[in-house]
């Protein structure tokens, strides 16, 4: 694969030297130098945080794997659209997302079964601990249960500051909408979750 | 977790929060960031493959005006041979331009051409047909041109 920033031809001492160095830099370095061992450090980097958000967001392990491949494949097909100065997680992310609600879009207009609401196999998929106790396993499945009650849009904010760990002004750049209304997404977003869980759970 | 940004989130909100961070981070499945670099491979030698050039002359025309216009510059090229001698001037120039010996055979083609069309005058399918002509009245004009005719024959 050819880098899409600089010259691929490379002797083995400079790849390997590379190699070394790629774990150092940042993301969106990583990106710009756009070749195969900086792409691999930046998958890998990725593959536990944003596999893990596209599992919960959607409730479909294989379907995460997908979207997650398909993320990163338009993220380098974009590079020169990249702008240096936003930050490579929250632009990743939000391709991402977007891939999410395009999905929802197909599968409202063929009729199938709307995501999050798989059977059992892919509500597990998300939490597949065997060694979590049972009651672990039941507080995981509560709060995911709660986190499908919410809109698309309250699930993405919430997901995004507290499991992702971005920060309000990145899920706002995520989300496309200025920072009051993703500060007043994520209220609104956890006085539902509140009730839920409480309803569920007295 | 992100630090509380927003201090509209109580405690009851932010332990909510805290539930919600605590969730497990699936275990990717194997392979995960082979198969996305062979993705992510397959579709940068894409970009590299050239796309196809375009001749502009070749181009479709697609101008209602462009297609209007090339209309009659056909129709009007076409026209001009229809003048016997004006062809021949077009030919000896064509003959000129790509040689005697590619001349001749693109001549035969035409023919070949116009021949399996069959001939484009009644004259000349007359001429291939030699159809027989109805025998005239005796006594009348058509008789009598009849009859010199095959004297002179």
């Amino acid at each position: 694969m050819q880098g899409y920033a600089q010259p691929a031809d490379k002797s083995a001492p400079d790849r390997l030297e590379q190699a070394g160095t790629s774990s150092k830099l940042s993301d969106e370095a990583l990106f710009l130098r756009g070749d195969k061992e900086s792409l691999e450090v930046l998958v890998n980097r990725y593959q536990q945080t944003l596999y893990g958000l596209l599992v919960h967001v959607t409730g479909d392990a294989s379907l995460a794997e997908d979207l997650f491949q398909e993320a990163f494949v338009r993220a380098v097909r974009g590079a020169k659209t990249f702008d240096r100065n936003r930050s490579f997680k929250s632009w990743v992310t939000a391709i991402a997302l977007n891939l999410v609600r395009d999905e929802v879009r197909k599968r409202k207009l063929r009729g199938e079964i709307p995501l999050g609401e798989g059977g059992p196999e892919e509500q597990a998929a998300a939490g597949d601990q065997p060694r979590e106790s049972a009651e672990r396993q039941d507080e995981v499945a509560r709060v995911r249960g709660a986190l499908f009650e919410l809109t698309e849009k309250e699930r993405e904010i919430v997901l995004l500051h507290f499991y992702q760990g971005l920060t309000l002004g990145e899920a706002a750049e995520v989300l496309n909408v200025p920072l009051g209304t993703a500060k007043s997404r994520l209220h609104g977003a956890l006085v539902r979750l509140k009730g839920l869980l409480r309803s569920e759970w007295p | 977790m992100a630090m509380n940004e927003n201090p509209e989130l109580n405690d009851e909100l932010l332990s909510i929060g805290r539930r919600i961070e605590a969730l497990p981070h699936p275990q990717p499945p194997q392979g995960l960031v082979a198969r996305t670099l062979a993705c992510i491979e397959k579709t940068v030698d894409l970009r590299i493959v050239q796309p196809v050039k375009k001749v502009w002359w070749l181009r479709p025309i697609t101008h209602p005006m462009a297609r209007l216009v090339a209309a009659l510059l056909l129709i009007s090229t076409l026209a001009m041979l229809a003048d016997i001698d004006r062809a021949e001037r077009v030919g000896q120039f064509m003959g000129r331009l790509m040689g005697t010996r590619a001349t001749e055979r693109l001549e035969v083609l035409v023919d070949r051409v116009l021949l399996s069309f069959g001939p484009v005058s009644d004259v000349d399918k007359d001429v291939v047909r030699q159809p027989e002509r109805p025998r005239a009245e005796p006594g009348s004009e058509e008789a009598d041109t009849q009859r010199r005719l095959s004297d002179w024959v």
